[in-house]
């Protein structure tokens, strides 16, 4: 066992003018998660240092931060024995390394995240789906809104009231791509900014569960040009 | 403070709380749902990587209802109470396709209407529909959809520390606000709590940090009555390091042989013809019992041997898992996994009746929460099949139950009872810090109400958490700042934490033979003539007051039961 440190930005909005870096030390361990040292040093040094998480195991999205300056969740990142974190980008910061989400949230709130059809199925067996539909709807529906790609996504950065971002394009693309959705899903993703995508793929990129935004996105702008 | 009035009121954000929410918002009623987490978020649905059991128009010729009922029996050591079994083999089915009317949809094969099917431990046939390894997801996602879209009214990062009562009947809940820091009183006609279970209450849980027992705590202050609570899941594989991970599912039965530090293939000692593929419960006897028997590795744990699958099969079968070993520097086509079990699931809780209703006026449960419909052990693919039914009868009750009652006045007293605990917790100087609390609690529970249980240990475990219960009231934190205190929240929970555990012991004490996921050494033997019964728990003052009751056998019989009268 070595000895490992981390550098982590600290700011309580409303106690602290400004944020500041603040270097820990820890018993480093190959192979242990980034989350293992945040909780090192919230139980043995400092109880006020604030960071979310709730599942350990990559299924909650809450815990997404910067790490040497990419983000990713710190329950699935392995630790290194010099680390830098900081919060999420594009985020507002509530304290440290825990941010501020309703934002996000407060953009979905007119997707109409849910199967808009006029005439539920009600028979007693599956009903058919096309597969290809169904492939596409699977890919989409994996993203678990962790905003990693939101802390990376150059459009989102420059244009954040004309783009609604990667992570909430990939939440209306379950729908969009739902065969069996009647929702006017092509003019929702037109007036949120899906043209304004420039396919730089570093969502995909830092996507933890393959749920592949910008492909997302780019069969969405297809789909709505070929209409 | 801020203060909501509804009729019915959801405690949890799972997806047993949202199908009842989402079930009670269908019968003209307000409906409102409270989670201390935020939804898709928090709890164990989320994590669910399996499937949902139901022999529905997709079963295979042969598998019916009733084998399903029986397969859940068996699989229950016949402690569950048959009649909610009944519901859950007959409802489940037409749930499954409930699902997939609001949004969900399960796997299929290339023709794109027929279900692909799961089979797993315990089930007859496959008959478990699933979506890859995240069909919870994909149930929260539907019904977080569909509660949007009724303007279910939710309510997230509230923490319910208390429910309310008029003299008879439930008044709704007290809690407080973990992102504002702020005490919330929600007034109700109705409650449904689906809280899940207390993985947390053990060293090694596969649960989410957020699972602490609230749910029984919460039901047993209001008066409810508990049941089963001695019986608690294992799940052998769970992983020993990295720390943050300790617990999760680290395999799958199927695909590893168990071996001890001296490379033995253990497993064919304790079952020779089933070998890793005999019960959950054996195997996690059986691995504690290579620990202590000096022939485990240095985490305290077994080994997982993969190495005998040709080369990429694990990594095909199990690619999220691949992954994490790969994290960790192991190979699993080269390398050994040291693992151990994990507490996975709580059959025992709340005792319901075929309403799911509680033992007190108004309060209704659903989901892991609920006790009776698992007995003594649970069958894997069941749970998710537990939270549909039991959400759906819950919240069709709570709402009916709301529609004919007024609401209840209740004690403004309580509120700044609990409110003054919180400042309390907040103004403390000096004490036992609530991480340090909870840590004691998970390893006494772990060393003596675990895998393996006997007298001496569980009597030492009731002197400790005697103990620790003392200590609640000394807890102490660093971080006084009222909102997103995480400190805060532990030490809230450690209330829940600690009446869990007292539960646990007393009922494993009290439960004198073994049956399905309780083991006790000292009484190794299933008892069929003594203990065909449930022990129930209610909260008398500040003691806990056990009692007995029957077993609903309305079905089926296990050989060797006496007649009851």
């Amino acid at each position: 066992m070595t000895k490992g440190t981390v550098t982590i930005r600290r700011f309580d909005p409303a106690r602290d003018s400004a944020p500041y870096w603040q270097t820990f030390s820890f018993t480093f361990q190959p192979g242990m998660t980034v989350l293992d040292v945040l909780l090192e040093i919230y139980q043995q040094q400092d109880a006020t240092l604030s960071f979310q998480y709730c599942c350990r195991n990559g299924h909650c999205g809450l815990c997404g931060v910067m790490i040497n300056g990419r983000p990713g969740m710190i329950c699935r990142e392995t630790a290194s024995a010099e680390m830098r974190l900081e919060p999420l980008a594009n985020l507002p910061v509530l304290r440290d390394l825990t941010v501020d989400r309703s934002e996000q949230d407060l953009r979905k709130q007119d997707l109409r995240l849910f199967l808009d059809r006029a005439e539920p199925y009600r028979g007693e067996s599956a009903e058919r789906i096309d597969m290809e539909a169904f492939a596409r709807f699977k890919r989409a529906a994996r993203c678990m809104e962790c905003f990693c790609c939101v802390a990376v996504c150059p459009v989102f950065t420059a244009r954040p009231h004309d783009f609604i971002g990667p992570a909430a394009f990939t939440q209306l693309a379950r729908h969009f791509f739902d065969p069996r959705d009647e929702g006017r899903r092509k003019l929702t993703a037109l007036t949120n900014g899906l043209t304004a995508c420039i396919r730089c793929g570093k969502c995909t990129d830092v996507c933890p569960h393959d749920a592949m935004p910008m492909e997302n996105i780019i069969a969405m702008q297809e789909m709505a040009a070929k209409e | 403070m801020q203060c909501f009035s509804v009729d019915v009121l959801v405690i949890g954000g799972g997806a047993a709380g949202m199908m009842a929410a989402y079930e009670a918002s269908k019968h003209s009623v307000s409906v409102a749902l409270v989670s201390k987490g935020r939804l898709e978020r928090s709890g164990c649905t989320v994590l669910a990587p399996g499937a949902i059991a139901g022999a529905g128009s997709w079963r295979q010729p042969g598998d019916s209802p009733d084998i399903h009922f029986r397969d859940t029996v068996e699989g229950g050591a016949y402690l569950n109470e048959q009649s909610l079994v009944r519901l859950l083999v007959e409802h489940t089915p037409a749930l499954i396709l409930e699902l997939e009317q609001i949004g969900a949809l399960w796997q299929r094969e290339a023709d794109g209407e027929t279900y692909s099917l799961r089979i797993d431990g315990g089930h007859s046939y496959p008959r478990c529909p699933f979506l890859e390894d995240r069909t919870g997801r994909e149930m929260m996602r539907c019904l977080h959809g569909v509660l949007r879209k009724r303007h279910v009214q939710v309510w997230e990062d509230i923490m319910i520390t208390r429910l309310l009562l008029a003299d008879d009947r439930i008044a709704g809940a007290v809690g407080y606000d973990l992102a504002h820091g702020s005490m919330v009183l929600l007034r109700a006609k109705s409650v449904i709590l689906a809280c899940g279970g207390a993985g947390v209450v053990y060293q090694n849980t596969s649960n989410p940090t957020d699972v602490t027992g609230d749910g029984f705590a919460l039901a047993l202050a209001a008066g409810a009555a508990l049941m089963d609570m001695e019986f608690v899941q294992f799940y052998p594989l769970g992983f020993l390091f990295p720390d943050s991970l300790r617990g999760a599912l680290a395999g799958l039965l199927y695909y590893v042989h168990l071996r001890n530090k001296n490379g033995e293939r253990f497993m064919l000692r304790y079952d020779p013809e089933r070998a890793e593929l005999s019960t959950r419960d054996r195997v996690a006897r059986a691995i504690c019992n290579e620990v202590r028997e000096g022939r485990g590795g240095p985490r305290g744990g077994v080994y997982i041997d993969m190495t005998h699958h040709e080369p990429g099969y694990i990594a095909r079968m199990q690619p999220s898992l691949t992954e994490s070993y790969q994290k960790q520097g192991l190979d699993p086509e080269k390398d050994w996994l040291e693992v151990a079990p994990s507490c996975h699931f709580f059959m025992g809780g709340v005792k319901v009746d075929r309403n799911w209703a509680s033992t007190v006026n108004g309060l209704f449960i659903a989901g892991e929460t609920g006790a009776g419909v698992q007995g003594a052990n649970r069958l894997s693919q069941n749970a998710l099949s537990e939270l549909l039914v039991s959400g759906h009868f819950a919240g069709l009750a709570a709402a009916q139950s709301a529609s004919g009652n007024e609401q209840a006045a209740f004690d403004p007293a309580v509120v700044q009872q609990e409110e003054s605990m919180v400042a309390r917790l907040l103004a403390r100087r000096e004490g036992v810090a609530p991480g340090v609390l909870r840590q004691r609690l998970r390893t006494l529970m772990w060393e003596h109400a675990g895998v393996y249980r006997n007298e001496h240990g569980l009597l030492q475990a009731q002197e400790e958490i005697a103990g620790l219960r003392r200590q609640l009231e000394q807890q102490c934190l660093v971080q006084k700042d009222p909102a997103w205190n995480s400190e805060l929240r532990e030490a809230l929970e450690n209330y829940f934490l600690v009446d869990t555990a007292a539960c646990i012991v007393k009922s494993a004490l009290l439960r004198k033979e073994s049956r399905g996921a309780h083991f006790r050494e000292d009484y190794p033997q299933t008892d069929q003539k003594n203990w065909l019964q449930h022990v129930i728990l209610q909260k008398k003052g500040d003691s806990l007051t056990a009692g007995f009751a029957p077993v609903d056998l309305c079905e089926i019989k296990p050989e060797g039961a006496c007649e009851l009268a």
